[in-house]
């Protein structure tokens, strides 16, 4: 399939992929958004940290310049050095004054001063621009947030002032650390929830019945018959759906594997047979030929009179049977044309009539008008008609009711012309109905019937492209024949390829009769 | 010292009578006394020295550190600071702010009013003002400049 992706190559469970697939990106996602947010945090608490020094220094200016007395300020700054400063986190403070056109020190609240090179880098930006300044350092070891702000008291002294404050930033660190270790047990909890959860989610939803289905296909393309209905996923979503056509499909692949084993079983038997019968036609022919010779020369009420009756009709008898093998097993040359199913139905009823007023037959008929015309033969249709009339009569004995039946239906966007033959008989066993098709298979006394009948039907049906399905049980019995109403190009293809066919394989029925 | 109490108010309450007694003259002149000991290193000061000296720029007479005194809030500093430094309270603040800052130079020391004279007559160097009505009469006391300022707000 896909060449470029490695992982979808490799011999890697799908639980395992599907797992890669969601743990892999949550993990991803979350290590970003952990430093992410890490960034954000630092950056958002040293600015609360500039910004608090900003804003202790303006306070400052304030003291200075609007609530204390000109002695409160010089005993404040005096003192500043014994300043205890109870606000959290700052270490220290340092005042310092322009002088020489540079930022030297005048109140200290401790003795270790800025280092003098960043003063003189920041000089311009906060004495000249007004702007406050921060920059971290370290201080005994530990990391420090130097804030310089400049303190002009509202413009009404000359010369501005500025003031460092200096902030310990170890509890900040600290804080972010402890940020950084709940964010990532949080984000590590987050992440096996979500991954129990989709893990469990993606198995129980998807993997597991694709596998489940997997392995029905494996199963079954291994031909061990495991798949039931019942296994089939109900669910209704996109794996149901594939789970329920591969149902289907399998189903009709099973129908179609044993419609194509009777077909190659009729299809052998045929061919053998055929070969069968041709070989027996000629003897036949000189049987026959002699017996009514011999019947000729001797008179009536001679004892052989009798015996050579019996020879001509059990070999007429013979002669029948192999016109039907022969029929069954071989292409022969049939014209096809556009039949009125009703009328060929008529025109063979009529000759049971005779049979039907033997017994206490009723021949019931149900004939659909203005049916549309069938490709075929007239003659293999009333075959077909024949046969199956004839077995029902054998099923009935005395009495009972056939019926046929005509009718127009649809399906899967086609169109059929129905045949409906059904009687009131015996019925056929279930144990017989997988091998009724069968050629020279019977449930009737041996003499009664070749086991040819319904055989044949089947041939004809198959060379009509139509279908026959059987439905029996003691009492009733309907055989029910499709024939495919054609499209005008259907017809006209179905005849072309009927011809060529017949031209690539002449049929033998020419030679078999001039042997 | 009980003596010297007792002139002061006698005469504060003859001045408070004789302003009541007038009340249509807009700005009667008071006067004021800058006042030093008697070691002061000078007999006399211009009113532009004692400006000089209340805005620390003049720190020094003959090689004697020169230590002004100021009040830290009332009328008679009010009244001094526009009529002879001729700035108000908040202006004298900022300069002083500038110059503490700036050139590191202390203020003048703020006093409880009632210790101005004590102080002043300790020497070194210490100047103080006061009414001159309220001046008591001391020969330890060196009284520097007189000067009428307007009174009122």
């Amino acid at each position: 399939m896909t060449e470029g992706h490695w992982l979808l190559n490799k011999p890697v469970k799908l639980q395992l992929k599907a797992a890669l697939a969601v743990v892999v990106p949550l993990f991803l996602l979350s290590v970003v958004s952990m430093v992410l947010s890490l960034r954000n945090l630092d950056k958002t608490l040293r600015e609360q940290y500039t910004n608090r020094a900003i804003a202790s220094a303006r306070f400052f200016e304030i003291i200075l310049g609007e609530y204390l007395d000109l002695s409160q300020v010089v005993a404040f700054v005096s003192n500043i050095g014994q300043l205890k400063l109870a606000l959290p986190h700052i270490q220290g403070a340092h005042l310092y004054a322009v002088r020489n056109g540079q930022l030297t020190p005048i109140y200290s609240t401790d003795k270790r001063l800025t280092n003098p090179s960043l003063l003189y880098q920041n000089y311009n930006e906060v004495i000249s621009q007004g702007n406050p300044v921060s920059w971290e350092s370290r201080r005994d070891n530990e990391p420090v947030l130097s804030v310089l702000t400049p303190i002009r008291f509202g413009g009404r002294t000359p010369q501005p002032i500025a003031l460092e404050i200096v902030l310990e930033l170890k509890h900040l660190n600290q804080e972010i650390q402890r940020f950084a270790l709940q964010q990532a047990a949080f984000s590590l909890l987050g992440l096996l929830v979500t991954m129990g959860f989709a893990a469990w989610a993606i198995n129980h939803w998807v993997i597991r019945r694709i596998v489940r289905l997997s392995e029905q296909v494996v199963a079954f393309g291994q031909g061990t018959p495991t798949q039931t209905a019942a296994m089939v996923d109900p669910v209704a979503d996109e794996v149901g759906e594939l789970s329920r056509a591969f149902e289907r499909m399998r189903y009709d692949l099973r129908s179609t594997h044993l419609k194509l084993l009777q077909s190659e079983k009729l299809s052998a038997v045929g061919q053998l047979a055929g070969g069968v019968a041709h070989e027996i036609n000629n003897p036949l022919g000189v049987i026959m030929g002699f017996a009514e010779s011999a019947l000729g020369c001797v008179g009536k009420g001679d004892p052989l009179e009798m015996p050579l009756q019996s020879i001509q009709r059990e070999a007429m008898r013979c002669k029948n049977l192999v016109q039907d093998l022969l029929t069954f097993s071989r292409v022969s040359r049939v014209e096809l044309e556009q039949i009125d199913l009703n009328e060929a139905i008529e025109s063979t009823l009529s000759l049971f009539r005779g049979q039907a007023k033997m017994g206490q037959f009723e021949i019931r008929k149900e004939l659909a008008l203005h049916l549309p015309r069938v490709l075929g033969n007239p003659n293999q249709i009333q075959q077909i008609v024949v046969n199956l009339a004839n077995n029902a009569f054998d099923a009935m004995g005395r009495q009972g009711t056939l019926a046929v039946k005509t009718s127009l239906l649809s399906d899967n966007d086609r169109t059929w012309i129905c045949l409906a033959v059904s009687d009131t008989g015996s019925g056929i066993p279930p144990e017989a109905m997988p091998r009724i098709f069968e050629p020279f298979f019977t449930t009737k006394p041996v003499g009664k019937g070749t086991g040819l009948g319904l055989g044949l039907v089947h041939e004809i049906i198959q060379k009509h492209s139509g279908t026959i399905d059987v439905q029996s049980r003691p009492g009733f019995t309907e055989f029910c024949i499709k024939f495919p109403v054609l499209t005008d190009q259907e017809r006209e293809e179905r005849i072309a390829e009927y011809q060529m066919r017949s031209l690539a394989n002449p049929p033998k029925e020419g030679r078999a009769a001039n042997d | 010292m009980g003596i010297r109490v007792l002139i002061v108010a006698s005469v504060a309450s003859s001045r408070l009578l004789v302003s009541s007694a007038s009340p249509t003259d807009a700005s009667p002149k008071r006067q004021l006394v800058v006042v030093a000991g008697k070691e002061f290193p000078a007999q006399q000061l211009s009113r532009e020295e004692i400006r000089n000296i209340y805005l620390g720029k003049k720190r020094f007479i003959n090689g004697v550190r020169i230590r002004p005194l100021d009040y830290k809030r009332n009328e008679v500093r009010d009244r001094f600071l526009r009529s002879v430094v001729g700035m108000t309270s908040q202006e004298f603040k900022f300069h002083w702010l500038a110059k503490l800052f700036q050139d590191g130079v202390t203020p003048p020391e703020a006093v409880e009013d009632q210790h101005v004279i004590q102080r002043v007559k300790e020497g070194g160097g210490f100047l103080g003002y006061v009414w001159l009505d309220e001046a008591p009469t001391d020969p330890n006391l060196r009284l520097l400049l007189i000067l009428n300022v307007p009174e009122g707000p």
